[in-house]
């Protein structure tokens, strides 16, 4: 686990409606594993979107968003300044466990900050976290389940598992 | 409750007993049927109950005045499903028992150990090959599936030897100093052989030698290391090359070091157990007893027992000690003075879904010894200690490597672990270890079998015995047309009826059905399973996952602490490539791996996994096959009449090991094969019908061919958790047994180039056995063969279930809120459960699971413990054992850090669940279903994350006594004591890794969540 100070001080998790309401839109294209990789907006998921998380990292603001309609999330940058060498990835593990996979986010040079951005999305149902990376370092292996007073030098920020 | 797992309740789902072809193995000596074959004599003797931990009470009249000074003690072993126990019992101390050491790891399936002792000429170490008893049913187990310790004899300090050695009788092999032999074989036959020398004292393997021929019944001597092959006594080369240098009487079972430095020996020759004293000079014989009369131990000063029916024994300086004895002896002390003639673990008389339950939760040991200066024959029970010292064995095998043959395997791990970590490929999508060099690797992920574990769609109910009996008793008559609904066992299949799915084929030239005896087919699913077509976890009224024989090709065992702690990062527990699919009850293995499309339906593969009927209607159509090949081959013995039991012993020897056909192999040969062939030399000569003299023989299941041990079990019942027969007894003839041959080397002659006195030496093709056709009983009638007995008619129902625990509770508490509440079940469709309950998971939450480190191999670890489970809210959980959160440096966690982390030295045992509920009110309590039976952790930590503001990432730490269930039975527990404000984004987590623990601790549960205003 990243450094407790760290968790405290580079994630913020935003406070939303605690009971979203059920906005009256079309229904979705999409459920579930129907979502994978497919884009929220175009997919009618962001009608009914909510805030799980947001991480505040050295680029970006990385949110998990997720759609109970689609049943999908999908991370939501908000990108403070463009990398060719971080990148914000959502992570995703089979419901029963498995082999960590990942969409990511590139952040790209542009004339003006912030400006945000979304992945495609992931089922909901997978154990999901957003981060805001190295390359393609900041993994398990160097944030493992339990407090290891330990990290990477390069100061990626990952939330909890979600 | 303790947390140690040795110390108080045994973890109860974890106390499934074993005893079948998947571990052989079980009973006990008591309550032997009455009905059998030489009846046991009563104890006899002046004392008949022994004191507090067996102790041999009046010692001075029994054990002669000078017992307070004596320096004798026994040193024997007795396993459970706790591990396998090394007991001292001293003379000074009136031969009490006191538990020296437990040697074990962690099963996931359960189930018992077993092993083999001796101790070595100083008496200071004893050295214990032991298994899971499991490992005796494959070839492969008994060639090599053992693991090796040396332990204190003072201290009770254990050190891992070895691993992968053979469980064969004779191994280990002490001699008159610290040198002792131990074998493993390899080759389909078992022909090759290693002759590992260990030093005790240091507890390192000291060389290796390998012979390409078959080595059996080791003794180091001051000679050098002698041996058997092919009928003669050996001397065993440092090359591996054997020197002949003698040719005994018999067929040789015991073969021992002498003072003298030559061997005394027992062989057997037609019924008679031979002696003989063997010096470079020659053999001199010692004299004669029955075969089943006369036995040889070692004592602590060199020299060596004859044991039985010495009166006719020549006396003379070279010539072994003789002591007396009625009976058989299991154990010896050092000295002689007492005799363990059985030792058997408690449970071991109740192999039928033992499992949990009410049972005494201390492990112990019902011994009967003899006082051989009294003849005193005492019983008395032995309380094996918890915290004696323990080994957690090492499924890599310990010290065996050589130094640098073992930094130099380290550094290849580290290599591989290397590439194996680095699974992502650099682009929008990741994952899938990737690998340098696919063939070289074990297969992890990929499994091998059609039915995969802990799919919601695969779980099979544990049936009573009565329910199996029944089974059988319709399938044998062709009666088995039950109907199973659709989505049986919320298997999602259509509707089917059994033995329209799986007819029964018929055998003769006019396929007629209905001639298989029942018992026969009851022996088997004794010896395959002990009547369980679930899991060894599950008792009767469980669901879980179906038994299943090698699953992740790891023998199922554990990788453990010391691989850990040793940074091994590719442990040798999974390989999918080498699973064998047996499935269920009868452990149906043909057909059952993912890439067979052909022999079964996908549908009869699930009835197979998961319908303990279908498992039986389907292994009488294989055991019809074998009977037909055996016909077609010409060799049906004794007439082939099929009525007789007794005729069914080549097509049960043919069911496990499968019989050439003639043109099959470019050898020419064909026939039986040899690995059951009860004249291999791999097997005890002296042996009697497995069970005659006592259950106990379940606990050596590596003694006897399969074909023996089936029939054994038709001959004398398991008994269920109450001590009950669970199935009837055959019509005997008038033996009152069944008939079987006792002549070994009934099926050795010039076919096979075996002769009875040598064997087959080729132990290749060559040995098998392609005829003639032989008989062992004349004209055989009801009155010298026996017939099935049936409990069930033709119209007989399918028994109700009498399950050991109550049903899962399937609804809410009738005061909660159910509108606003949210029931975060274990699965995503609860429906899929043995008991009809219903809910529905997309109005609750998610549920999740993370195994290991999320991105290497301790991924698929972990799995190897998480077990479904047919109890908790809805019907299914999920329960897996807690481990240490102790932390450790890990290199291959280090690859791009700065400073090594500090991991759990556990990780690939770590399961973490998640519990995300869809709130309907933002104000809620939090309670946490426990199940009737698989929850024990007590003090457990729940994390709940709140998921409000910035705190959301912060959880609240509250603990829950999971093993208050053993008191209060299954219900709804409340996490803390407040309602909660909640926000999108919460969710409770729990780990199995926790602090304080023992390496594995009890059962820990995951079962469903409810947020309830």
């Amino acid at each position: 686990m990243r450094s407790l100070a760290r968790a405290l001080t580079g994630v913020v998790l935003a406070m939303v409606a605690v009971l979203p309401a059920t906005p009256a839109h079309a229904a979705p294209d999409c459920k579930y594993s129907a979502c994978d990789g497919g884009d929220p907006a175009a997919s009618g998921c962001t009608a009914d979107e909510e805030l799980l998380q947001e991480i505040s990292g050295p680029n970006a603001k990385v949110r998990l968003m997720r759609s109970r309609a689609c049943g999908a999330v999908w991370e939501e940058a908000e990108v403070q300044q463009g990398s060719n060498s971080w990148f914000a990835r959502l992570w995703s593990v089979d419901p029963e466990g498995g082999v960590e996979t990942s969409w990511g986010l590139t952040y790209e040079y542009k004339a003006t900050y912030p400006y945000t951005a979304r992945s495609i999305m992931r089922d909901y149902r997978k154990s999901v976290r957003v981060c805001d990376q190295f390359l393609d370092q900041d993994r398990d292996r160097f944030n493992p389940p339990s407090p290891t007073g330990a990290d990477d030098d390069s100061g990626s920020i990952c939330g909890e598992w979600f | 409750m303790a947390r140690h797992p040795f110390r108080t309740p045994i973890r109860r789902s974890r106390r499934i007993l074993t005893t079948g072809a998947l571990t052989a193995a079980v009973l006990a000596t008591t309550a032997l049927p009455q009905a059998g074959a030489q009846p046991t004599p009563a104890p006899s003797g002046p004392n008949a109950v022994a004191g507090a931990d067996a102790a041999v009470p009046s010692p001075d009249g029994n054990l002669g005045k000078g017992w307070r000074t004596s320096t004798d003690q026994l040193i024997t072993s007795a396993g459970d499903e706790t591990g396998f126990h090394i007991y001292r019992a001293q003379e000074n101390k009136a031969f009490a028992w006191d538990t020296l050491s437990t040697l074990t790891a962690p099963l996931p399936e359960g189930g018992s150990w077993s092993g083999n002792l001796c101790v070595t000429g100083s008496g200071r170490y004893a050295v214990a090959v032991y298994a899971p008893t499991a490992a005796a049913n494959r070839a492969e187990g008994v060639d090599a599936g053992g693991y090796a310790a040396v332990v204190d004899t003072t201290t009770g300090q254990a050190r891992q030897i070895a691993g992968r050695v053979s469980l064969a009788y004779f191994a280990p092999a002490c001699g008159a100093g610290e040198r002792v032999l131990l074998s493993r074989y390899s080759g389909p036959e078992g022909r090759t052989t290693e002759v590992i020398a260990v030093d005790a004292e240091t507890a390192k393997v000291t060389s290796t030698v390998r012979s390409e021929q078959q080595i059996t019944n080791l003794a180091p001597s001051a000679q050098g290391d002698f041996g058997v092959a092919d009928g003669s006594v050996v001397r065993i080369g440092s090359d591996g090359r054997t020197e002949k240098v003698a040719a005994p009487a018999g067929r040789v079972f015991t073969l021992n070091a002498a003072p003298d430095g030559g061997l005394d020996l027992l062989s057997a020759k037609e019924q008679r157990a031979v002696a003989e004293h063997w010096t470079p000079n020659g053999l001199t014989g010692l004299g004669d007893a029955p075969l089943d009369r006369l036995q040889l131990f070692r004592l602590g000063d060199g020299r060596n027992a004859l044991v039985g029916e010495t009166g006719g024994l020549k006396k003379g300086a070279e010539a072994p000690v003789a002591l007396p004895a009625e009976k058989p002896v299991a154990a010896l002390s050092q000295q002689g003075h007492l005799a363990a003639e059985d030792i058997q673990p408690a449970w071991v008389t109740r192999a039928v879904n033992f499992g949990a339950g009410m049972e005494a939760d201390v492990p112990q040991v019902t011994a009967r010894v003899r006082a051989m200066h009294s003849g005193a024959r005492l019983t008395g029970t032995v309380t094996t200690n918890p915290s004696a010292p323990r080994l957690l064995t090492d499924a890599a095998g310990g010290a065996e490597q050589a130094p640098a043959a073992a930094a130099k395997a380290q550094t290849a791990q580290s290599l591989q672990s290397t590439a194996l970590g680095d699974i992502s490929s650099w682009g929008d999508v990741t994952g899938g270890p990737a690998t340098a060099n696919p063939a070289a690797e074990p297969n992890w992920s990929t499994p091998k079998c059609a039915v995969k574990r802990n799919d919601p769609n695969n779980q099979a109910m544990q049936p009573t015995p009565a329910m199996v009996q029944w089974a059988v008793d319709r399938a044998v008559t062709n009666s088995l047309d039950i109907q199973r609904p659709k989505d049986y066992l919320g298997t999602g299949q259509p509707a089917y009826s059994i033995q329209a799915m799986f007819p029964e084929p018929g055998i003769g030239p006019n396929k007629q059905k209905g001639l298989v005896p029942a018992q026969v087919l009851l022996g088997l699913v004794a010896q395959e399973s002990n009547l369980s077509q679930a899991t060894w976890h599950a008792v009767a009224g469980d669901a879980g996952n179906p038994l299943m024989g090698v699953y992740y090709g790891n023998d199922n065992l554990l990788r453990t602490a010391a691989d850990a702690a040793a940074n091994r990062t590719t442990p040798v527990a999974i390989n999918y490539s080498k699973g064998d699919c047996g499935y269920g009850i009868a452990q149906i293995t043909d057909g059952m791996a993912a890439a067979d499309k052909t022999t079964w339906t996908p549908a009869q593969k699930t009835a197979i996994a998961t319908d303990y009927a279908a498992n039986i209607a389907a292994a009488l159509q294989i055991l019809e096959n074998k009977w037909e090949i055996v016909r077609a081959a010409g060799l049906l013995p004794n007439g082939g009449d099929p009525r007789f039991i007794e005729n069914w012993y080549l097509a049960l020897w043919t069911y496990n090991s499968g019989f050439y056909q003639p043109g099959g192999d470019p050898s020419g040969y064909y026939g039986l094969g040899y690995r059951n062939n009860p004249s291999n030399p791999i097997y005890p000569s002296n042996r009697q019908g497995f069970l005659r003299a006592s259950y106990g023989d379940a606990a050596k299941p590596a003694n006897w061919p399969y074909q023996e041990k089936v029939l054994g079990w038709a001959e004398r019942p398991q008994n269920d958790y109450t001590g009950k027969m669970a199935y009837v007894q055959p019509n005997f003839g008038y033996i009152h047994s069944l008939n079987l041959p006792s002549n070994y080397s009934l099926f050795c002659g010039p076919t096979n180039h075996c002769t009875p006195g040598t064997g087959c030496p080729a132990l290749n093709s060559s040995c098998w056995y392609p005829g003639p056709a032989v008989s062992w009983i004349d004209n055989a009638s009801d009155l010298n063969a026996s017939t099935q007995k049936l409990a069930y008619s033709a119209s007989d129902p399918e028994p109700a279930m009498v399950a050991r625990y109550p049903k899962p509770d399937c609804t809410l508490p009738s005061g909660w809120d159910a509108a606003n509440t949210s029931v975060v079940y274990t699965q995503f469709y609860p429906w899929k459960n043995a008991y009809g309950c219903n809910g529905d998971q997309e109005k609750g939450g998610k549920f999740t699971i993370r195994t290991g480190d999320n991105y290497s191999h301790a991924v698929y670890l972990a799995q190897i413990d998480l077990h479904q489970f047919g109890a908790g809210y809805g019907g299914r959980m999920y329960f897996t054992h807690v481990y240490s959160n102790n932390t450790g440096t890990q290199p291959q966690y280090y690859q791009y850090l700065t400073q090594a982390p500090q991991v759990p030295i556990n990780i690939s045992h770590r399961v973490v669940a998640t519990w995300s509920p869809d709130l309907k009110v933002s104000g809620n309590r939090i309670f946490v279903h426990l199940p009737t039976h698989g929850a024990q952790v007590p003090n457990l930590s729940y994390l709940i994350y709140s998921g409000c503001g910035s705190n959301g990432l912060v959880p609240t730490v509250t603990k829950l006594d999971q093993s208050q269930t053993k008191t209060a039975g299954q219900g709804w527990f409340q996490l803390g004591d407040a309602r909660m404000i909640l926000c999108s984004g919460a969710r409770v987590q729990v780990s199995n890794l926790v602090d304080g623990t023992d390496f594995s601790g009890p059962d820990i549960a995951f079962d469903a969540i409810a947020f309830t205003p």
